[in-house]
């Protein structure tokens, strides 16, 4: 059984998923891929900056995992998520390796991505809708938070290009992603379907 | 690792432009591994920041780092240039007048003595004022605007762990990528010089030693090694080996050059080709020479 999340939402324990999987409950498996995968996905995105490369990625570290459980080489269950978090840095490390002595554009191996893995990493309407409601925002705030979170300028700069203060910068950055948000809130928006709300 | 920590340093965010230390991006990772909250928060800045990545805004160019001159100063300057040429000429003896005329490159020239009447000669100077002056003007802009474009950020490094037995070269690349990592770039240089004297086909060292060159101001060697890098082939460096050079050679102020560059980056669709754009349409925007 899974316990209910801890106060800090997080994930406590996973012994009985792993105790599922090992009986060999493809139910289980699923559940494990839906909660995990794109927790890999977004790790995987930081480190390799490729998406195609990043659900690859993903694949190949549930896949891992899967197996491990089901021949029950998994030795502390109560914490899948360091285990698979261990065993993404290995199999993004390999990756990055593999493609620093591979030329571009040559694929590593190819694999099947199943449909369902790339839903549960993000979902191509979420990206649509999330554009739409950056492309709502005012001029500035595109601007602030375009060169806050794409160009990773800091307040004092931002404030220098864009005639402003830095405190003032700050707080429109604040009020942009609390608009972001709200707007993504909303009922018709992002959020109406989250893989993990079976937890 | 908890919550509270997470927002107070902005982890989230920093996590995402990669300026996290190695021991703080996998502490980071395993705390979002089992919290929700902040992985709601990393995925959504994550999609954000994609938002703005494939639909970027038009930002203004930072105006402490160009010569702004004002509207009126390269009328002002013909002004004052026709004010002195004015003056120089009513203290002349009335016998003697001097024509004041345009070299072919723009620059004033005094003529010898011709028959021309003095009135015309007072006129020459009103009817075309700025046209000397304003031309070391647009040169100061096209410098000090090229100057901006050849600003350059150091390229990421992510450090890898690797597991097993690491060769010489790699332990000198890692050690010289420390120093890139603190921002010593002269440092770097020295040692990844030696990682690449052992494994001169290794594009990771050849480009990150030319990224280091070009950050300490070698832009010649920067230009070098970055060439090479590009000469190995198809490597994963060979986009950013292309738009680093591109640089190098707006350092060296050589526009057509890097033109060039940023062309082939942006053949090369990768994730420089919309930044390579951007500085295509800035050099093409620049005062001409």
């Amino acid at each position: 059984m899974i316990v209910p999340e801890s106060e800090n939402g997080g994930v406590p324990d996973d012994t009985s998923l792993a105790v599922r999987i090992r009986k060999g409950d493809r139910a289980a498996e699923n559940e494990l891929v839906g909660l995990y995968s794109s927790r890999v996905f977004a790790m995987a995105m930081v480190r390799v900056r490729d998406r195609e490369a990043a659900r690859e990625l993903v694949n190949d570290v549930m896949m891992a995992t899967v197996i491990a459980l089901r021949r029950g080489t998994v030795h502390d269950t109560a914490r899948l998520g360091a285990f698979i978090h261990g065993t993404a840095l290995n199999l993004i490390h390999g990756y990055l390796r593999a493609r620093c002595r591979t030329p571009r554009g040559e694929p590593i191996e190819e694999q099947a991505t199943s449909p369902d893995l790339a839903e549960s990493c993000e979902r191509d309407s979420d990206m649509l809708e999330i554009r739409t409601c950056v492309a709502r925002l005012d001029r500035q705030d595109r601007q602030v938070l375009f060169l806050s979170l794409a160009k990773g300028l800091k307040p004092a700069e931002i404030a220098a290009r864009l005639g402003l203060s830095a405190e003032v910068v700050r707080q429109q950055k604040c009020r942009a992603l609390k608009r972001l948000r709200e707007m993504l809130a909303e009922p018709s928006r992002i959020g109406r379907r989250e893989p993990h709300s079976n937890r | 690792m908890d919550c509270s920590i997470v927002e107070r340093n902005e982890l989230a965010e920093r996590y995402l432009l990669g300026k996290l230390s190695p021991g703080e991006q996998e502490s980071y990772e395993l705390h979002f591994f089992d919290c929700e909250r902040c992985l709601a928060e990393v995925r959504s800045l994550q999609a954000i920041q994609d938002a703005l990545r494939a639909n970027p805004p038009l930002v203004p160019e930072p105006q402490r780092d160009s010569v702004w001159i004002p509207w009126w100063k390269p009328l002002a300057t013909g002004a004052v240039a026709a004010s002195l040429v004015g003056v120089v000429l009513l203290l002349r003896p009335a016998g003697a007048p001097e024509k004041v005329a345009q070299t072919e490159d723009g620059a004033s020239s005094v003529q010898p003595p011709a028959a021309v009447p003095q009135a015309d000669v007072m006129a020459e100077p009103s009817t075309s004022p700025p046209e000397p002056a304003e031309r070391p003007v647009t040169e100061a802009r096209r410098v000090a605007a090229l100057a901006h474009l050849a600003r350059v950020e150091p390229p990421r490094y992510s450090a890898i762990v690797l597991r097993g037995a690491t060769d010489e070269a790699t332990l000198r690349f890692q050690a010289g990528m420390k120093l890139y990592s603190a921002e010593d770039y002269q440092g770097a240089v020295l040692i990844l010089r030696e990682a690449a004297t052992l494994e001169p086909s290794r594009a990771d060292i050849a480009f990150f030693l030319g990224a280091s060159e070009l950050m300490s101001g070698d832009t010649k060697n920067a230009a070098k090694e970055l060439r090479r890098t590009i000469a190995m082939g198809n490597t994963p460096f060979l986009e950013e080996a292309h738009f680093y050079l591109a640089k190098a050679h707006l350092k060296q102020g050589d526009e057509i050059s890097a033109r060039a560059e940023f062309v082939k980056v942006q053949a090369l669709h990768g994730e420089k080709a919309e930044e390579a754009g951007e500085m295509l349409a800035q050099i093409a925007a620049l005062p001409s020479g």
